[in-house]
């Protein structure tokens, strides 16, 4: 079975937000709607290095929508199952079947479902599923200038781009199993927490 | 917190109100020697059953504030399989027509034999009920609900909200309690504020030390703890009134104790409501 995912290189991403854009206007979102958002994640300061300080400062973007996990938690907890899994792993929403209770969410690690006020329902990145359908490319992945974005294969992407890392803030990959495959920038730290403070991270 | 989510506070706190009366209630039918009811049917105002009914009503009604698309709601028991939500839709239905029940067969043949064992039924469906209402809010990404507070605090809500109104149902006249056994509740009731209190307080130590990802919540200040101090106040005023009923009523014969009831129940229901703002305000999730 076929596992579609994201490929993002945090080390290339200028956090310009056309990804995001290329999102809403696809989709035709509101404001207050980002299925794909660009995070900055910064922090540091100065660190004793025998008898000199030297800086540490370190930042970097992350480019998130939702992730089509192998493990969807969003999937098995919507009661009406409005939210299912094609075959080629792409995590949908039925707007007809959902009945806006929001707790697909709640919890989401990575706030992919998002509740619209205009419809009552929730919305989510569907992987561009008409374009993929039509093979091409989602318009996050056409739009980015820095050709950070990739998509294809799970298996195919780690053959391609490396073991994706792990790294602050992306929460726990055993929880859900997200399908992407990430390079790391050289100023990440692992998935430490301790090593960024929330205010060092935003939604830019 | 949204103002969508009020719906949610007043929603679980009605609920678990309406479960506690039964389960008190039927406790009290086999605890008592002589549980005589001032009242003449099932579809009496002086039955706490048809108040336990009207509140799991007025529960779901206001659950419906909650939803973007209300129109859909039947919808929700699609996922019985998978979804602890959808347990709980069904697990309310099933337990109001089990209320129904009980106050239908009082209500055609006054105190009929097997009126104890519906009770009983109705009993298990409301625990059922809570137990799937524990079960959504057990999320291994919401580190604040995950945890052994979530399952004591709906528990202690369910067991205080009910014994303090069957208590105030006893005062009213229109339940009756063996004097011993009015004791022991008021004990129990002393102990649940005691174990409330002391919970609280716990939780609110874990949640300070909580990282909490990009939403970058702050429980140590700010309107959390000031509603976090106004609870606490409001449970140790609550504890000292109990506690004050008990000790006078064992010494004081003919103790009005009722008149301490009503305003024990009312500082019950705005702590409890408290306590349920703070459950809900405390949310974030891991990750982004």
């Amino acid at each position: 079975m076929k596992r579609l995912a994201f490929f993002f290189d945090s080390s290339s991403c200028s956090g310009c937000k056309t990804c995001q854009m290329a999102c809403k206007d696809k989709n035709d979102l509101g404001p207050g709607q980002v299925w794909r958002r660009v995070y900055e994640v910064s922090g540091g300061g100065w660190v004793k290095n025998g008898s000199a300080w030297r800086q540490d400062v370190f930042a970097y973007n992350l480019s998130m929508s939702c992730n089509h996990c192998e493990d969807p938690i969003c999937v098995n907890n919507c009661p009406t199952k409005a939210l299912a899994k094609r075959e080629d792993g792409i995590v949908q929403i039925d707007q007809n079947l959902c009945i806006g209770c929001k707790y697909c969410s709640w919890v989401c690690p990575y706030g992919a479902p998002q509740f619209n006020p205009l419809t009552g329902v929730m919305g989510k990145c569907d992987f561009c599923v008409d374009y993929i359908d039509q093979g091409k490319n989602p318009s996050c992945v056409d739009a980015c200038p820095m050709r950070a974005l990739d998509f294809g294969d799970h298996d195919e992407l780690l053959e391609k781009y490396g073991p994706g890392e792990h790294i602050f803030p992306l929460p726990d990959p055993s929880i859900t199993a997200p399908s992407f495959c990430i390079r790391a920038h050289p100023g990440a730290r692992g998935s430490d927490p301790g090593i960024g403070n929330v205010e060092e991270v935003k939604i830019v | 917190m949204s103002n969508r989510d009020w719906s949610l506070v007043c929603f679980t706190t009605l609920a678990q109100w309406s479960i506690g009366i039964v389960l008190w209630f039927t406790l009290n039918t086999f605890l008592s020697v002589n549980p005589a009811t001032g009242f003449e049917t099932g579809l009496d105002l002086k039955n706490p059953v048809l108040l336990s009914l009207f509140l799991i009503g007025g529960a779901t009604l206001v659950s419906f504030l909650h939803l973007g698309k209300p129109a859909n709601a039947l919808k929700a028991l699609s996922n019985l399989s998978g979804s602890w939500l959808s347990r709980e839709i069904l697990a309310i239905g099933v337990f109001s027509v089990s209320l129904a029940i009980v106050l239908l067969t009082g209500w055609n043949n006054g105190e009929s034999g097997y009126q104890d064992y519906l009770l009983v039924i109705s009993s298990c469906c409301g625990l059922v009920l809570l137990w799937m209402m524990i079960r959504i809010y057990i999320m291994p990404t919401i580190p604040a609900w995950n945890s052994w507070y979530t399952p004591l605090n709906f528990i202690s809500t369910t067991l205080n909200l009910g014994l303090v109104t069957v208590l105030v149902f006893h005062a009213a006249g229109w339940v009756k309690i063996d004097s011993q056994v009015f004791n022991w509740f008021m004990v129990f009731l002393m102990l649940i504020l005691f174990v409330e209190t002391i919970s609280g307080i716990l939780h609110q130590y874990r949640l300070q030390r909580l990282k909490t990802g990009i939403d970058a919540l702050v429980f140590d200040r700010g309107s959390f703890y000031g509603v976090f101090i106004f609870r606490l106040m409001l449970l140790l005023i609550a504890f000292l009134a109990v506690f004050n009923v008990i000790l006078n009523s064992s010494v004081v014969s003919g103790y009005q104790y009722h008149l301490w009831l009503y305003p024990i129940l009312a500082l019950i229901i705005i702590q409890e409501l408290a306590g349920r703002l703070l459950f809900y305000s405390s949310y974030f999730r891991v990750g982004v």
